[in-house]
């Protein structure tokens, strides 16, 4: 089984949900098992409200970057 | 199959008699349904016959007896030795995990007596294994609106702590006591930490397992480290096989098969409850500092692994608090065939009161179009338990869950173990710990009770019997797919070190960086070879519920041996600084190495 890694960069510290489970924080980089995932964040008041996130063929030093504003 | 201890047998005679105490152990054995239906238990009681012809790989003989027959005139020179010969004989005509339903002694009587009291067992007995029975199902459903409370927190505030998950495998008292031994050594070992040494059974904090297995995962999960012992003296020294004999044996047990609901997996669990669990129940498993124990069955419907867990029976919409702990090591251990499957209703097809908790993964995996390619198992698991939720476009119908062992899927329990581990949607939340820095260490302990006796195919000319066929027909992808799933827990371990090793200043700045995984298998082909004798007698152990008092001892032991000598374990005692140190720190290293060794 292969590990994924997801950074989800937002402008403060928040919760980041896969799929409405929280799996790790903002700002540093995320191990996740490889599949598609809806990625959200605790709180509101960021867009958008959602991302649909296809993780694969990532590796440490080229993480998926998912940006939030 | 057995000679008469009157009639000494002869390689020119070699006419076969019967002991009634064996047709009765065999009606016994089809009572809780050995051979289901009655056409095969003629076949099989058949092949329980010696051939006549010598047979052409004879039993180990002892000095100065002749080899040259397996059925040796001297075999009833004495009541003992006469007896020895019998089981042995038994032991050499059927395969190893059958051996489980053979009865701890055998006295040869009258032929014609066995074979009419037999004959009558064994029709009273067949009746109710091939018939369908409406079981009373032990779950209950779940009150309006609710969901089964997740686990505790597993984590805890120290991140250098290590977190411990154990998988216990299936096979019978050898698995129980070889898994008691393991953790029997991590009660023995001890960390230094703030205040005062932790001993490192306090940091076991997730256990999986699958039919014998789950004997010691539920109870330790039940009473923890300070009375793991009595699992001894309460079980694992008894004589189970003779109690399940004599309560099959019993009129009311037979009136209950024929006319009642109960079933033969009921024998088992009214067993552990007498014997083990008082009717513990699930919710007695949430003491503080327990772990989270899974116990792992196969759903006879899917295929699936159905693991007693609080998000599963939130599918079923039934209540796990309520289940009694005895309910779910049966089903475990239901093997088939010899035991009925253990039957659960699924409450999410009729009484289910509000919507389940927990489905925004499940809606996700299967309404977005790529997890079926990106990852097929996740989809597959999503796709289950929209089934047993009675969910939208359900691939199929799960009105009842009829469950068989544990091990017909995965023996180890490895494949509950990765989800807890690195499922985003476990309750657990250990991927969240990692990736949030919160711990530093895991620990994953896989015990492989795996015995490997000598079937007598390999040195036998003849074309194997059908038993020995069959045998191997569920034995073989019974040990593939538990290879299988170990080599993927091992890959899962080494893509965690990758990422562990990684340096804090990567992209990102990862909190998982330092993170160490410990992989420990534990297997009996892991013994030195000094250790030989103890390896023999331990791989000899026959899958059953009943162990010698020298087993005991011995499968105990290699659990504890296996462990202390594993090179990463040492490595772990090295790694907490445990007292005394468990050896040379440079040596311990080269063993088992992390690939930030270099820089720390």
């Amino acid at each position: 089984m292969s590990i994924e890694y997801l950074l989800v960069v937002y402008k403060e510290d928040r919760d980041v949900l896969a799929d409405g489970d929280r799996v790790g924080v903002t700002n540093h980089t995320i191990l996740l098992a490889p599949d598609e995932y809806i990625i959200t964040l605790s709180g509101d008041g960021y867009a958008p409200s959602s991302e649909d996130v296809v993780l694969a063929g990532t590796s440490i030093m080229r993480p998926k970057v998912v940006v939030f504003t | 199959m057995i000679a008469e201890a009157s009639e000494p047998m002869t390689k020119s005679t070699a006419k076969v008699t019967t002991s009634p105490r064996l047709w009765r152990e065999v009606a016994s054995r089809a009572l809780r349904g050995f051979w289901v239906r009655g056409k095969l238990a003629t076949r099989s009681v058949g092949a329980l016959r010696l051939p006549k012809a010598p047979h052409p790989h004879p039993l180990p003989a002892s000095p100065g007896e002749r080899a040259e027959s397996s059925l040796p005139s001297r075999a009833a020179d004495s009541p003992g030795r006469a007896r020895q010969h019998q089981e042995a004989l038994i032991h050499q005509c059927l395969p190893p995990r059958i051996h489980q339903f053979l009865p701890p002694r055998i006295r040869p009587r009258s032929a014609t007596r066995a074979l009419i009291t037999g004959g009558l067992l064994a029709l009273l007995a067949l009746a109710p294994a091939a018939c369908e029975t409406i079981p009373d199902y032990p779950n209950r459903p779940l009150a309006a609106g609710s969901s089964n409370p997740p686990p505790a927190d597993l984590i805890g505030a120290d991140p250098g702590a290590p977190l411990i998950l154990i998988a216990f495998s299936g096979g019978g008292s050898r698995a129980a006591a070889l898994g008691l031994g393991v953790l029997d050594e991590l009660a023995a070992q001890s960390y230094p930490a703030t205040g005062k040494p932790v001993a490192l059974i306090d940091r076991v904090k997730v256990v999986s397992s699958v039919s014998g297995g789950s004997v010691v995962a539920a109870w330790f999960g039940l009473v923890g480290p300070a009375r793991l012992d009595e699992l001894k003296s309460d079980f694992l020294a008894r004589d189970n096989m003779a109690t399940l004999e004599r309560d099959a044996a019993d009129p009311l047990t037979l009136a209950r098969l024929s006319f009642s609901s109960y079933t033969r997996i009921d024998a088992l669990r009214d067993l552990l409850d007498r014997e083990l669990f008082h009717g513990a129940r699930f919710a007695d498993l949430r003491r503080p500092g327990a772990p989270l124990v899974v116990m792992n069955a196969s759903d006879m419907e899917s295929g699936e692994v159905f693991a007693f867990t609080p998000q599963r029976f939130d599918d079923l919409c039934s209540d796990l608090d309520q289940l009694p702990l005895s309910v779910a090591v049966a089903a475990s251990a239901a093997f088939p065939v010899a035991l009925s499957p253990m039957s659960l209703r699924n409450y999410s097809y009729e009484e289910c009161k509000g919507p389940i908790p927990g489905g925004g993964w499940i809606a996700a995996e299967l309404t977005l179009p790529l997890p079926r390619y990106i990852n097929l198992e996740e989809y597959k698991r999503a796709r289950y338990a929209n089934a047993l939720r009675n969910g939208k476009d359900a691939y199929r119908n799960e009105h009842y869950l009829h469950l068989l062992d544990g091990g017909l899927v995965d023996n180890q329990g490895v494949q509950s173990l990765t989800e807890v581990l690195v499922s985003p949607h476990s309750p657990a939340r250990i991927f969240d710990a990692i990736n949030t820095g919160r711990v530093r260490r895991i620990v994953v302990i896989a015990v492989n009770a795996r015995s490997d006796m000598d079937n007598g195919v390999g040195g036998n000319p003849a074309v194997p019997g059908l038993l020995k066929v069959v045998n191997t027909v569920i034995g073989a992808p019974i040990d593939s797919t538990t290879a299988r799933a170990n080599a993927s827990l091992q890959d899962l371990v080494d893509r965690l070190q990758e990422a562990g090793a990684s340096p804090v200043r990567a992209p990102g700045q990862p909190l998982f960086a330092g993170l160490r995984v410990y992989n420990i298998p534990v297997d009996f082909d892991q013994f030195l070879p000094e250790q030989r004798q103890l390896q023999t007698a331990v791989k000899d152990i026959g899958t059953s519920w009943n162990l010698s008092p020298t087993q005991l001892q011995e499968a105990i032991e290699a659990g504890r041996l296996l462990l202390r000598q594993h090179p990463c374990f040492q490595r772990l005692l090295l790694d907490l600084n445990a007292r005394p140190a468990p050896g040379e720190p440079n040596t311990i290293r080269k063993r088992c190495p992390f690939e930030d060794d270099k820089t720390s």
